[in-house]
């Protein structure tokens, strides 16, 4: 016997968490160019989409914007930013997973404070028809169990206090009969496929790649798990700009397959598109799985969806496979 | 100091020195005296140095860690956030985050003999190693210097050379001498491949990195084992705690793992030689 609420009643449920917190999750706008889907701040439970395609941007926004202040100074002060707590309600499994492995690469093997206090303030609430598993790092967790209602997870004292005494969650006895979406795992979870791609360096995929790829760094931004930054300072125009310098330190998303992204005062370590390509795949299929014990991609598709030279990272991982076992 | 961002700390410029045309070294005490008696950081640690409003640049401090609570950096005018650093003037303020990376000295094996070989400003980071054995000698067996630089003009530290030939063996070669020049003419690699060094011994070397394949390759015909050739490494970092990629150099993390490494561990890497 679980705790499960009715879908119609689902719109009342986020009224009742819009009303309490600054909420965010999946709004549909069919005018929008890229993608009809996109997170943003919920102001009407109406606003919300059960079942959302990709997003143009992750839900790693509201964790690692794609430019926020780590800090503002001011007459010589270090002003650190004030985090208040925030809901993201109603991201997919999929989504859930990249926050979950996001959250592992921010806090191991040491962890960044700035990040540590955004997640701290976080409350997340997955939405899925696939069950809840130990990759998932949420408050609540609501499992589409039939199409009338959907079960509730809690997993935290947060998650509790949302459903216990909610009269619009209420016990059922039977579990309706649970779709079970097929996980597309045998290319980005090939046991060999770190090795692969280690040997893949004179490969000539990487050289067919560089002769499309755009460079353009949309790859970097569109993924869940990309995560390399650039900080620098940005300074306010003052009357007194050279005694009393006002401003902040700026974290933005950074891209590496942007020309510079390697560069010292000196050389470039990867000066061709060629050599920014392949670290791309050696970051998320190699280095990653050696760092954290996973690798760098949920398998969620925005990077093809979005790549405008139409680079389909799986092709290209099933095509490494391939030869390799012709060897 | 605040937790914003990885044990930030203020510090105040005491001294200002001019290195070279394009190089100064600047000396800083620790505005909160307290934390200036409990930072602790290793020969080879490096540090992010900022100027608000200017960010931060990677910069190893080439003092030893005994002349805490004071220490120095060598900074050359390249970017933003250096040319700042060159503008600092004594009682100006900066912060800085660390330390960051691994320790030169405890890869070395301890007592035996030490070679250090510096290219221009790559002098710098080793110059904490130099002044922790001028210190404590028991650190290592024998210290041996060798400097180079393309003019006498471009060598740093000339005013320590030679006090610091009293413990160690210097010698220092420019490709163009000028007339009152009287160390080695000709390039550091022809010094070293002249120099007898013992097959034991443990190289550390930091400058140029084109010219590290050429030294490691003196040097392990010369019979010095891969493990103790150790190369100290640059790359434009931006956190210092391995997330923001700019360092990677293949599985490595030049913030993490480095900057020091030894030529055993990146002697098949991809991108770690310049």
């Amino acid at each position: 016997m679980s705790l499960s609420i009715q879908t119609k009643d689902l719109k009342h449920f986020i009224t009742e968490v819009i009303e309490k917190w600054p909420t965010y999750g999946p709004i549909e706008d069919k005018t929008a160019v890229s993608s009809r889907y996109r997170f943003a701040k919920l102001t009407k439970a109406k606003d919300f989409v059960l079942h959302y395609g990709p997003t143009v941007i992750p839900p790693k926004k509201y964790l690692f914007p794609a430019k926020e202040d780590v800090f503002r100074f001011e007459k010589g002060e270090i002003l650190p930013p004030t985090n208040r707590e925030f809901v993201v309600f109603g991201v997919n499994k999929r989504d859930g997973e990249g926050l979950f492995y996001l959250d592992k690469v921010f806090s191991t093997p040491v962890p960044d404070p700035h990040y540590a206090s955004r997640r701290k303030n976080m409350r997340l609430v997955v939405i899925d028809s696939l069950p809840p598993s130990n990759n998932i790092d949420c408050d609540l967790y609501l499992q589409i169990a039939d199409k009338g209602h959907l079960e509730a997870y809690t997993f935290s004292e947060f998650g509790e206090k949302l459903v216990r005494g909610n009269k619009l969650f209420g016990h059922r006895a039977e579990v309706g009969s649970i779709s079970v979406r097929h996980m597309p795992d045998d290319v980005v979870f090939h046991p060999r496929l770190a090795e692969i791609i280690e040997k893949s360096r004179n490969h000539p995929v990487w050289d067919r790649l560089a002769e499309t790829c755009f460079a353009c760094g949309i790859c970097s931004y569109v993924c869940p798990l990309c995560y390399c930054y650039e900080e620098d300072d940005k300074v306010a125009i003052t009357p007194d700009v050279a005694n009393d310098i006002k401003g902040s330190r700026v974290r933005r998303w950074d891209s590496c397959m942007l020309p510079d992204f390697a560069a010292v005062s000196f050389a470039n370590a990867r000066p061709e598109v060629k050599d920014r390509i392949y670290n791309w795949y050696y970051h998320k299929f190699v280095r990653m799985p050696r760092e954290f014990g996973f690798p760098g991609c949920v398998d969620c598709g925005r990077c093809i969806v979005f790549c405008p030279a139409k680079i389909n990272y799986r092709d290209v991982l099933e095509e490494l496979i391939a030869d390799d076992r012709h060897k | 100091m605040t937790d914003t961002n990885n044990n930030m700390y203020q510090i105040e410029t005491v001294k200002i020195v001019g290195l070279n045309k394009t190089t100064k070294s600047l000396r800083f005490k620790f505005v909160d005296s307290k934390q200036g008696k409990a930072f602790v950081f290793t020969p080879g640690q490096f540090i992010m140095l900022g100027v608000l409003g200017y960010g931060e640049a990677a910069l190893t401090i080439t003092t030893a860690p005994a002349e805490l609570p004071e220490f120095e950096v060598a900074v050359r005018s390249t970017g933003n956030a250096t040319k700042a650093m060159h503008r600092l003037t004594v009682g100006d303020k900066a912060y800085f985050r660390g330390p960051f990376g691994n320790s030169t000295i405890s890869n070395s094996k301890y007592g035996q003999d030490l070679l250090l070989i510096a290219g221009g400003i790559g002098l710098a980071p080793l110059r904490s190693i130099i002044h922790t054995i001028r210190d404590d000698k028991t650190v290592v067996g024998k210290l041996a210097l060798i400097y180079g630089g393309k003019t006498p003009e471009d060598l740093i530290y000339k005013a320590e050379l030679g006090a610091w030939s009293k413990f160690a063996e210097v010698i220092l070669t420019v490709d163009k001498a000028d007339r009152d020049w009287t160390g080695e003419t000709g390039r550091l690699t022809d010094v070293l491949n002249k120099a007898k060094i013992d097959k034991d011994a443990v190289a550390i070397i930091c400058g140029p990195p084109v010219m590290y394949q050429a030294v490691a390759k003196i040097l392990t015909d010369k019979g010095l084992a891969d493990e103790n050739i150790e190369f100290m490494l640059e790359r434009r970092m931006k956190c210092g705690i391995g997330k923001c990629q700019h360092c990677t150099c293949g599985e490595k993390y030049v913030c993490l793992d480095g900057p020091t490494f030894t030529w055993k561990d990146i002697k098949d890497n991809w991108e770690a030689m310049l």
